[in-house]
């Protein structure tokens, strides 16, 4: 067919030489409004069939504007794949919230069924989102077993368990509740707060340290005790923005109509903050434990303010158009999650790429033959 | 033909060479950068177009060309108009328009009149003995939470209890259907109707309401809830508005998740009002058929809002919602205008005036 140059190595070395190679998101809020409409439109008069196809124009886009090294990445989903696992998340809510309709403790149990069945889907639903990615033609995979999982979820099963074996207490105004009943009460909630960062730091882990970007492994330095750091930093944010919040609320109510109506901003405003901050933190310390190989790292430098403030403009306009700049958002997040992200190299990149992206067959189990999901709405 | 500058990538590293594609008598020529090679036409798979975003032309063997020049690569592959179907539909702006216009139609009706439809449909199609569990299962977690056994005197439990019947033998709702007295004094005077067909009356309503007319009045309304089966009319409604919801707002960020839950509350707010007005229509129909006038109902509410207004004990309200334990507004005293009933159901104001109007 085509011959390849008998050594690559062997020609000369691009110019470039070792420096920081910026990410760069290309996409316009105006011209994604026209794949977002077309998208949305075609999915309400397909009955939501067609969403599985605009999920894949959608990452397309996203993934497709956002360059590095002068070259950009792109998403190969198969549609049919998302539309199954849509299916098949669909059923899964129906049947839960059906059975929640008949008994609460049966929809306890099919939540916890699901909820044994997740490691698996997780695994599934990553493998497919990664081996749909490519950039200069070098696919990404990743592969990690049932056991690697569930040991970084682990604690939102034990959740779900200990809802389901509880036993049923139900407040009775005759009597103050037990010091037991009060455990049981609270147990869930102290459980799920405690191991919050656990579950979201591990999974970062997970996803990252089981990828590789061709056969280029990528490793993950941060250890989980850094997101309980973060969190905790978060915890007290929201102690102080949450009586900041009820101050502000306690004044805006004594001044009528003007400050009745500032009230709902002060609670955007709050939210917005919390969460951008979480993001930006969360954000930054996963990008900069992440290297390629050894050789290449990543670099995120983002704000937690600007973020916040992002988020908060963002909020109130989507508001205010119900919706309809959710694509000016979208694109304004994307913006600047690429604009302080960045790929440092020790070494020539372009020596490097050329070669540590070496491609290695997909596997059977990876191109979806027996059963290819994408759970990620 | 002047070729089309590309970056071509072999597949099995991510060096990237500077090359130029050719189309000649169905060949593609790639060369540049120490490499060239021919295929036919047929054997390179193109990319759908989409946005400014460069193109990829995929080679037997998994290597691929990206090219920058969209335009370029649909004139010298002759691309397919089906290929590029999306990305015209995406990119011209009077189809945009059109579309922008008609989810904002589609969205609005199918908020007006298709949630409300569909979920009437399948509620009618489901089979009546589903809601039942839940009925007995709500009674007993509300009696375990806030009723108390009922204090009426017998005669005024029997008469109750004859009203009641007489309404559901003319109502041709099963006789499964039953009334239970109730002394619920956090709730005031209350009546509410659990799914699956059981009507609890408070005995402040009782006592409130001593025209047996009126009673009948409440209890026709309650009953409409049942016929019309509409606590589980709420949690489909409730369901296809949250699905629908996380449908559109869910794809865009979890920040538009968070404005996402606010359009929810106002639908439901609305929804509700239509359910009291279709019950209110129901009422009028069974205390004509049972030989009472319709303008019953409006004293009823009259008397419920002036006791309310008195009491503050009383709170006129009614729910129908099938949440077991879900009657939530338990140590409040809240005076009539305060609360629930008159931001989510019509005014008593319109709803005496509508009964007043039905009796003409
Ligand atoms: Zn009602």
């Amino acid at each position: 067919m085509y011959e390849n140059p008998p050594s690559a190595a062997a020609s000369a070395p691009p110019e470039a030489a070792k420096r920081n190679h910026e990410f760069k998101f290309t996409g316009d809020a105006a011209e994604y409004f026209g794949i977002w409409i077309v998208n949305l439109f075609l999915s309400i008069i397909t009955l939501g069939i067609y969403s599985a196809w605009a999920k894949v124009r959608k990452k397309r886009y996203f993934y497709g504007h956002t360059w590095v090294a002068e070259s950009n990445f792109e998403y190969h989903g198969n549609p049919v794949a998302i539309l199954k696992g849509r299916i098949i998340a669909f059923a899964a809510l129906v049947i839960y919230l059906g059975s929640g309709y008949y008994s609460q403790q049966l929809a306890l149990g099919i939540l916890l069924v699901l909820s044994l069945l997740a490691p698996w889907l997780i695994a599934r639903s990553m493998a497919f989102n990664a081996i749909n990615s490519s950039y200069r033609q070098i696919r990404f995979h990743f592969k990690a077993s049932y056991q690697d999982v569930f040991m970084a979820i682990w604690p939102l099963i034990l959740f779900v368990c200990v809802l389901y074996f509880m036993p049923q207490f139900k407040p009775e105004q005759t009597r103050m509740p037990s010091a037991q009943e009060w455990a049981t009460l609270f147990l869930p909630t102290v459980i799920a707060m405690l191991a919050y960062p656990y579950v979201v730091g591990s999974i970062k882990r997970l996803h990252i340290s089981h990828s590789a970007y061709g056969a280029a492994p990528l490793t993950f330095s941060a250890g989980i005790g850094q997101f309980y750091k973060l969190y905790l930093a978060a915890l007290g944010i929201a102690i102080v923005g949450i009586l900041a919040l009820a101050l502000a609320i306690f004044v805006l109510a004594m001044i009528p109509v003007v400050g009745w109506l500032a009230i709902p901003f002060a609670y955007i405003f709050f939210g917005a903050l919390l969460m951008g901050y979480l993001r930006a933190r969360v954000t930054n310390l996963t990008f900069n434990s992440t290297a390629l190989d050894g050789h290449v790292a990543l670099a995120s430098t983002m704000s937690p303010m600007r973020l916040s403030k992002i988020y908060f403009v963002n909020l109130l306009v989507i508001v205010f158009t119900l919706g309809l700049m959710i694509p000016w958002a979208a694109v304004r997040v994307a913006r600047y999650r690429a604009e302080v992200l960045a790929l440092e190299s020790a070494t020539d990149l372009e020596a490097f790429l050329a070669q540590a992206g070496r491609e290695v067959g997909a596997t059977g189990e990876e191109m979806g033959e027996f059963f290819d999901v994408d759970l990620s709405l | 033909m002047a070729g089309i500058s590309a970056d071509f990538f072999d597949g099995r590293s991510s060096r990237r060479r500077q090359v130029t594609i050719a189309v000649k008598d169905g060949k593609v020529t790639v060369s540049g950068d120490g490499m060239a090679f021919e295929v036919p036409v047929a054997e390179v798979k193109i990319s759908a177009r989409m946005s400014g975003m460069p193109r990829r032309l995929e080679f037997p063997g998994g290597a691929a060309a990206v090219v920058h020049d969209n335009e370029a690569v649909d004139r010298a592959f002759a691309v397919a108009v089906r290929k590029t179907l999306a990305h015209r539909l995406e990119s011209h702006a009077g189809i945009v328009v059109a579309a922008l216009i008609l989810t904002i139609a589609l969205c609005w009706s199918g908020y007006q009149y298709g949630v409300p439809w569909a979920a009437r449909e399948a509620a009618m199609r489901l089979p009546a003995n589903l809601e039942s569990s839940i009925a007995e299962e709500g009674l007993k977690a509300l009696d375990e939470l806030l009723f108390r056994p009922s204090t009426l005197n017998a005669r005024h439990r029997a008469a109750l209890a004859q009203t009641f019947a007489a309404l559901r033998d003319a109502s041709g709702l099963p006789v499964s259907v039953r009334l239970e007295l109730r002394d619920g004094k956090l709730i005031g005077a209350n009546a509410l109707a659990l799914p699956g067909g059981i009507v609890v009356v408070t005995d402040p309503l009782a006592r409130l309401l001593g025209d047996e007319d009126q009673i009948a009045a409440v209890l026709a309304h309650e009953l409409g809830h049942i016929q019309h089966r509409h606590s589980l009319r709420y949690i489909l409604q409730d369901s296809i508005v949250a699905l629908a919801a996380m449908a559109i707002y869910g794809d865009a960020s979890a920040v538009a998740g968070i404005a996402a839950t606010v359009p929810t509350a106002l639908v439901h707010a609305r929804y509700s009002q239509g359910f009291e007005r279709e019950a209110d229509e129901y009422a009028y129909e069974l205390l004509r058929k049972t030989g009472r006038s319709p303008r019953a109902l409006g004293l009823a509410l009259s008397a419920l809002e002036a006791g309310a207004e008195n009491g503050g004990e009383s709170n006129a309200r009614d729910k129908s919602d099938a949440e077991g334990g879900g009657v939530n507004d338990t140590g409040k005293r809240p005076r009539a205008r305060d609360f629930g009933y008159l931001s989510t159901h019509p005014s008593t104001r319109e709803r005496v005036q509508a009964a007043e109007a039905a009796a003409r």
